[in-house]
């Protein structure tokens, strides 16, 4: 079974980029339009790895982290994959558990080497519903 | 965010030097972004875009931060879209996401340009319209413009952007490497 990569963009073009990487790396890739829909997707089915926007409508990448971390026991590690440098937002992402920082435009081998670092220790997560609502 | 439009004048009184550096940041975030993407720049030059007739998609992105802030456009004929494009979907639908991303790119180029200057601003959303004929009014006097020459296409950038009087944009004092910014995997 491949490990299980969420992208997390309201731009269609990004989130195909992404998933044409990783896919081509072995990954299975799901896609939300934003955090409201990715939250609403992972209670259905946990995944391994996300990718974030920051800058998105609705509820934003860092908005998403707190929401995740609030839902999900076992934490998701999360690479933030936007236009975005600024130390202060940075420090916000890690504070609420993000795991990476990555500055567009990037390069489809680095999203592979990133996906493959962070799940490294990790086992493919069941598909079965609400397996990200564990408790610790 | 506590920025006062009463604050902000349409750079009546803004010093050339600010300007100037502006002009400068935009250039070279555009050539460095479209480098990135593959698609070198054979020649460049600034353009008015108080005086710009703009076509095909046009993408803004609005930002404001304490001292400065303004509008972000660009616009690219839909091939120069489609080269630069990192998906082989060329409708048109995705162009002008592609469009909306690339100047979303562009200002956070930008943006990081100004960070390493000490000036902090937030971002927008990005929005784009389809056009065969159309002007915008800026609200700056003095409107900063570039023209990237791909191949025969052409991709404009232009700064519609407001400064608080008696800001001055500083030389860069941060490092490329005090910010996450050299687009490798940064661990938290």
């Amino acid at each position: 079974m491949n490990l299980k990569v969420m992208v997390i963009d309201d731009s269609m073009v990004v989130r195909k980029q992404v998933a044409q990487a990783l896919e081509g790396g072995g990954f299975d890739v799901s896609e939300a339009v934003d955090g409201v829909e990715a939250i609403s997707r992972l209670a259905g089915a946990a995944v391994d790895l996300i990718f974030c926007d920051v800058n998105m409508p609705r509820m934003n990448g860092l908005e998403f982290l707190e929401a995740l971390r609030a839902t999900d026991g076992a934490p998701t590690p999360v690479v933030m994959l936007t236009t975005e440098a600024e130390p202060a937002l940075v420090s916000q992402a890690r504070a609420f558990g993000a795991k990476g920082w990555i500055v567009k435009p990037f390069r489809p081998e680095l999203l592979v080497a990133a996906a493959k670092k962070l799940t490294a220790s990790a086992e493919p997560r069941a598909k079965s519903p609400d397996s990200t609502r564990r408790t610790p | 965010m506590t920025i006062q439009t009463t604050d902000l004048v349409a750079n009546a009184t803004s010093s050339a030097s600010n300007r100037a550096q502006l002009a400068a940041m935009l250039r070279d975030t555009g050539l460095d972004l479209l480098g990135s993407l593959g698609v070198p720049v054979q020649d460049d030059a600034p353009f008015d875009p108080g005086q710009a007739v703009w076509s095909d998609p046009v993408s803004l992105v609005g930002f404001a931060g304490n001292s400065l802030a303004g509008t972000m456009i660009v616009s690219a004929p839909w091939p120069l879209m489609a080269r630069t494009s990192p998906i082989a979907d060329h409708r048109p639908e995705g162009l002008a996401d592609w469009s909306r991303e690339l100047s979303n790119m562009m200002l956070g180029g930008l943006k990081i340009a100004l960070l390493r200057r000490g000036l902090e601003l937030q971002m927008g959303l990005p929005a784009s319209v389809v056009s065969s004929d159309m002007r915008i009014k800026t609200s700056s006097r003095d409107p900063i413009g570039h023209r990237f020459g791909c191949g025969g296409q052409d991709l404009f950038a232009a700064l519609d952007w407001m400064l608080v009087p008696g800001v001055v944009i500083p030389a860069a004092t941060l490092a490329k490497e005090e910010l996450a910014l050299d687009h490798e995997l940064l661990l938290l």
